[in-house]
């Protein structure tokens, strides 16, 4: 056995949920939001895909049906929005509630706390020709599904939007939400699409969790990779082009403390390293002043700015009418 | 009163009249306007008197109550800011609606891009966007990021995103206001170009100077109506200026009589490193300003004046350098110790540094001073005091429509500002630190302001003025310093100095070329 294709293997793999969520971030930051829900998304997919993957024995439903459960979550921040819900008020919420709810479903109808193991098949790894019949390479493919290869591909894909009309206008309508109304671009349908797409993706990241790679699900299986996957889009300073490195940097991080385990180290000890790399990730972004505006100004805009087009920024009638 | 008579205009207002009940102001009370093609229009009057109820109403922001717009003969309901951009309507705010990440041409067709398999075109963005410049006699680089560029050139980009979309009526929003003296001399320039290309535009403005230099009619608003609509030079400055306030103004404050008294605020070596926040910090800066004298600190903002009022308010700590008030070193010192020194400080923030808009005005009048005996004993309010206080502030300083006990929030900026001008010069102040004194004010407010500044010089008070407008600086100043880039050149004597001098340091002229 090869450690170190066997390392990077498991590093691909603990990489795979976090590039999801990351990538999730990374679209909603784009579009002037400051997405915190992300973890309660990928919670709601990989129940709601396990769920669906066992009543129907199809896996590919399961991950439709998980990205179905997180573009709703989406949704319904995207409403909650609209109405002027604070949300990084509403995202703590959903976080909470969404891991309550699985807790109480599977107490109340899947007959246990801990674990729900439905007995699936997880999705089959994907069969490379020639490349998996080589010994080093054949061990680094090993339990390599297709939503591994969807993450990466999603992440390349992401770069190449970002230079669309349709990605332009996302990036305008996040940077300057006014200038993007005057030009008659529609913020509030924007941001609408961005929200329901990163909830979608951040479902499909939970089902690669339970549906894809386990074959069961957990209490909590998300395990805070939601947040670590808005770390790694801070780390990536929120551009497609960092955001794989970036999420490596968790995904390795968690491999590294997994294998360390192996050794004579204090277990407490591993299981800090990728919660270490975040909080050194966050210092790095920290130090960077103009990222730290862009934070700032993402987090303030969480909760200023409407989804609906405003047609005019400074004049409203009620400072007009002060008399002189 | 259509100059171009016997065509049809490019726009024309008809009775146009706006109501807002819940405040329970006619904000526009049957305004008939009409611009003719290739015409500059150049619409003024103080604030709150309807000009921008007038343009949103245009501008599809709010539907008026009665009246019609016609452009170029044509009926037009516009219900949207797409409608009037559709219509050929193009208007340029004060505060630029542009993504600074994006590049010129990225700007100017946001929404329009050129696309090639699917993806934005760079290259054609640009092409399309470069015509459009060598079209319109704009300057400007297409290739640049929004960014980078100086505040003149983001205003010309928004001008050709007008452009782009069509505009044959082109409104600007008090153009000038953010503009150095040079770049506002272009713009005029420019606007008289885009006129000769037959564009028609709407010049918005209080500056009566530049409004006489750029139209080719003066329309004047008062109280929501149109109260005067002469030709270009058919009117004095001082004439427009009774228009606009309904009496008789005094545009120009009287000078000092030049004999001022003892240094009363020292500052020397004052330092202070750049910050993220856009503050380019301050370089070696040294100053001092005598009894009974103004010395005025013109430049565009945000070059270093704030950092040095704030410092010697007691709000900014320095890195390096000293202050001090009538020979007293008080580097660092707090804004009490400023204060109680004989600092007082006209915040150039009035809304959330002078004021706090939710207390009531006694509250307010006092915030600087409620410690003193005067207005408390063992800690406890003497309020038939304040009350007092505030009365005297309220019948001094003319302060209208405002009651002690009332919150200030919904006064006018003009009398916001006068309830801090009142606070701040009553009790004779050694130093009176005045920033943007008369920002956003009309000027009936201006003309009270400058009075009460020079009653401050002339009861010996030493007053340092910052200011962007630079006739404020050479009507009020003794000597004129100029602050570019954190350093400050001068002070000069105000004999030494004329417009041309003092702008041509505001724009980062080098002093050896003077």
């Amino acid at each position: 056995m090869n450690i170190v294709a066997d390392f990077l293997n498991s590093g691909i793999r603990l990489t795979t949920p976090i590039l999801f969520a990351a990538i999730a971030s990374l679209i909603s930051a784009r579009a002037g939001v400051l997405n915190l829900g992300i973890e309660s998304k990928v919670l709601a997919g990989a129940f709601v895909g396990i769920l669906v993957a066992a009543a129907t024995g199809d896996n590919t439903l399961g991950v439709i049906a998980a990205a179905l459960a997180g573009a709703l979550i989406g949704l319904l921040m995207a409403a909650a929005h609209r109405i002027g819900v604070d949300l990084v008020i509403l995202a703590i919420g959903l976080n909470i509630l969404v891991l309550q709810l699985t807790v109480f479903l599977m107490r109340s109808y899947l007959g246990g706390v801990g674990t729900y193991a439905p007995g699936i098949d997880r999705i089959d790894a994907v069969e490379v020709p020639f490349l998996s019949d080589l010994p080093f390479a054949s061990q680094l493919l090993d339990r390599l599904n297709p939503l591994v290869y969807l993450a990466f591909t999603l992440a390349i894909l992401l770069g190449m939007y970002f230079r669309t009309r349709s990605g332009r206008h996302l990036l305008a309508v996040g940077e300057a939400p006014i200038a993007a109304a005057a030009a008659g671009l529609n913020v509030g349908r924007t941001q609408l699409l961005a929200l329901v797409a990163a909830g979608a993706i951040a479902g499909i990241g939970g089902a690669f969790l339970s549906v894809g790679d386990l074959g069961f699900f957990t209490r909590n299986m998300s395990a805070d990779r939601g947040w670590i996957g808005i770390t790694a889009a801070l780390l990536a300073l929120n551009r497609p082009a960092f955001i794989v490195p970036a999420a490596a940097v968790f995904g390795f991080a968690s491999a590294a403390s997994i294998r360390l385990q192996a050794f004579d180290v204090p277990p407490n000890l591993t299981q800090f390293i990728p919660q270490g790399a975040a909080f050194v990730a966050l210092v790095l972004v920290g130090l960077r002043a103009q990222s730290r505006g862009n934070v700032a100004r993402l987090w303030r805009q969480s909760s200023r700015i409407r989804l609906r087009p405003r047609r005019s920024t400074r004049t409203s009638p009620k400072s007009e009418n002060t008399p002189t | 009163m259509t100059p171009t008579s016997g065509e049809t205009p490019r726009l024309e207002i008809r009775g146009l009249r706006k109501y807002f009940a819940a405040s329970g102001v006619l904000a526009v009370d049957d305004v008939s306007l009409e611009v003719g093609a290739g015409e500059v229009v150049a619409l003024i009057g103080e604030n709150g008197t309807g000009k921008t109820t007038l343009m949103n109403l245009l501008f599809g922001v709010h539907q008026p109550d009665a009246g019609e717009v016609f452009i170029d003969g044509a009926r037009a309901d516009i219900s949207s800011q797409q409608d009037a951009i559709s219509h050929g309507l193009g208007m340029v705010h004060q505060h630029f609606e542009l993504v600074p990440s994006f590049t010129v041409a990225q700007n100017v067709l946001l929404g329009r891009e050129p696309s090639r398999r699917g993806f934005y075109d760079d290259a054609a963005a640009e092409r399309q966007v470069a015509a459009l410049i060598a079209d319109s006699n704009l300057d400007l680089d297409p290739h640049r990021r929004v960014a980078d560029l100086p505040v003149g050139a983001q205003q010309r980009v928004e001008i050709l995103k007008a452009l782009a979309a069509d505009a044959r009526l082109l409104i600007l929003d008090e153009p000038t206001a953010v503009l150095t003296p040079a770049e506002a001399d272009d713009l005029v320039a420019m606007v008289r170009r885009l006129a000769a290309t037959g564009r028609s535009v709407v010049f918005i403005s209080h500056k009566l100077p530049e409004v006489q230099a750029v139209a080719d009619r003066i329309v004047v608003m008062r109280r929501g109506r149109v109260v005067g609509d002469v030709a270009r030079g058919g009117a004095s400055d001082a004439e427009l200026a009774r228009l606009m306030v309904g009496r008789d103004v005094l545009l120009t404050a009287e000078p000092g009589d030049g004999t001022a008294g003892d240094t009363l605020l020292e500052v020397a070596g004052a330092m202070a490193s750049p910050s993220a926040d856009g503050s380019t910090g301050l370089a070696d800066v040294g100053l001092s300003v005598r009894a009974g004298e103004i010395v005025g600190i013109a430049g565009v903002s945000g070059n270093g004046q704030d950092e040095l009022v704030e410092a010697v308010a007691g709000l900014r700590r320095l890195e390096a350098g000293r202050i001090s008030v009538a020979g007293i070193e008080l580097t660092g010192s707090s804004p009490a110790a400023m204060r109680a020194a004989g600092v007082a400080h006209i915040a150039a923030d009035r809304m959330h540094v002078g004021l706090n808009l939710q207390a009531t005005l006694e509250e307010n009048a006092v915030s600087t001073s409620f410690r003193s005996r005067r207005f408390s004993r063992a800690g406890i309010i003497r309020r038939r005091a304040r009350r007092q206080f505030a009365e005297q502030v309220i019948a001094d300083y003319e302060v209208r429509g405002a009651a002690p006990a009332r919150v200030v929030e919904s006064l006018s900026g003009g009398n916001l500002q006068k309830i801090v001008v009142g606070r701040e010069l009553s009790g004779n102040p050694r130093v009176v630190l005045a920033n943007q004194p008369t920002r956003g004010l009309d000027v009936g407010s201006i003309e009270f302001v400058h009075r009460a500044l020079s009653k401050a010089r002339s009861e010996g008070s030493a007053v340092l003025l910052v200011s962007a407008e630079l006739d404020e600086v050479l009507a009020l100043a003794d000597r004129i310093a100029v602050m570019y880039d954190g350093k400050l050149l001068g002070p000069f004597d105000r004999s030494e100095m004329d417009r041309e001098r003092v702008g041509q340091l505001m724009a980062g002229g080098v002093e050896k070329n003077l």
